[in-house]
């Protein structure tokens, strides 16, 4: 998982996986981020029933994306 | 006015008659007679596009499959769905916030550039000059759906409803709305 992982077996996988994810993950946290703000104000400029649902998946796009940054360290 | 008078919500919500909705700059007394949407036929690219997305992510599995170790299938498919989830929920979210609107005072077109920048345009009925449908090609044909042009007096912003099922209807109905 590291420089002498790929020293030792020439694999290059591990090496570049990690922090590709990383970066990947703190990429889509930002996103995530925007797109909930945005959801908010889109659900006040236009008022539906049942316009919480929209929110709330928004909301767990945004949970999704603190996993995402998290799931690298934990696993590989 | 008959055809304004009842409830209705065609083609998956996007030509809508008297809509449970109300909008931030909505003014007392203020009722919203038409909804519109782009027409659903037109939002089959992206739909088609996140089948693509989904199929490919299912053939790489099978290609890839001994080249990485579980954590490391695990971790790349998780991100790939995650990536094709959020795709397909964005241009969810252009199409049901992008919407035209027509009430008994004004007409707005409220619309969302790529989620994060937002556009509203407003004209009051009393200062619309010309109101114009236009469809152009097979689908348009096929599908009856078109733009409508609604061109305002002295300095307001036009307002343009673009790809909305209906047009004619469309024309037909703020006419109306803007003689009575």
């Amino acid at each position: 998982m590291n420089f002498t992982e790929f020293l030792t077996t020439g694999n290059l996988v591990p090496l570049i996986l990690k922090p590709a994810l990383i970066v990947l993950g703190f990429i889509y946290l930002i996103y995530a981020i925007a797109i909930f703000r945005q959801t908010q104000v889109m659900a006040k400029t236009l008022i539906v029933s049942n316009d919480w649902i929209i929110v709330f998946i928004s909301f767990i796009q945004l949970v999704v994306a603190i996993i995402l940054v998290a799931v690298p360290f934990v696993i590989l | 006015m008959g055809e304004t008078e009842k409830t209705s919500h065609d083609l998956f919500h996007s030509f809508c008659v008297r809509p449970d909705v109300r909008f931030d700059t909505q003014e007392d007394g203020e009722v919203v007679i038409l909804m519109l949407r782009a027409h659903p036929i037109t939002q089959l690219p992206w739909i088609i596009s996140g089948i693509i997305l989904i199929v490919l992510l299912i053939f790489a599995n099978v290609v890839f499959f001994g080249f990485l170790t579980p954590p490391q299938i695990l971790i790349i498919n998780l991100y790939s769905v995650i990536f094709i989830a959020s795709y397909l929920w964005l241009n969810f979210l252009l199409y049901f916030f992008n919407v035209g609107i027509v009430t008994n005072m004004k007409v707005l077109d409220i619309d969302f550039h790529m989620v994060l920048y937002k556009e509203t345009t407003e004209a009051r009925l009393d200062r619309i000059e010309d109101v114009t449908a236009k469809m152009g090609g097979y689908f348009a044909s096929i599908f009856n759906f078109g733009d409508v042009f609604i061109q305002t007096a002295g300095t307001e912003a036009n307002i343009e409803f673009l790809k909305v099922p209906r047009p004619s209807e469309v024309v037909s109905i703020v006419n109306k709305l803007g003689e009575s």
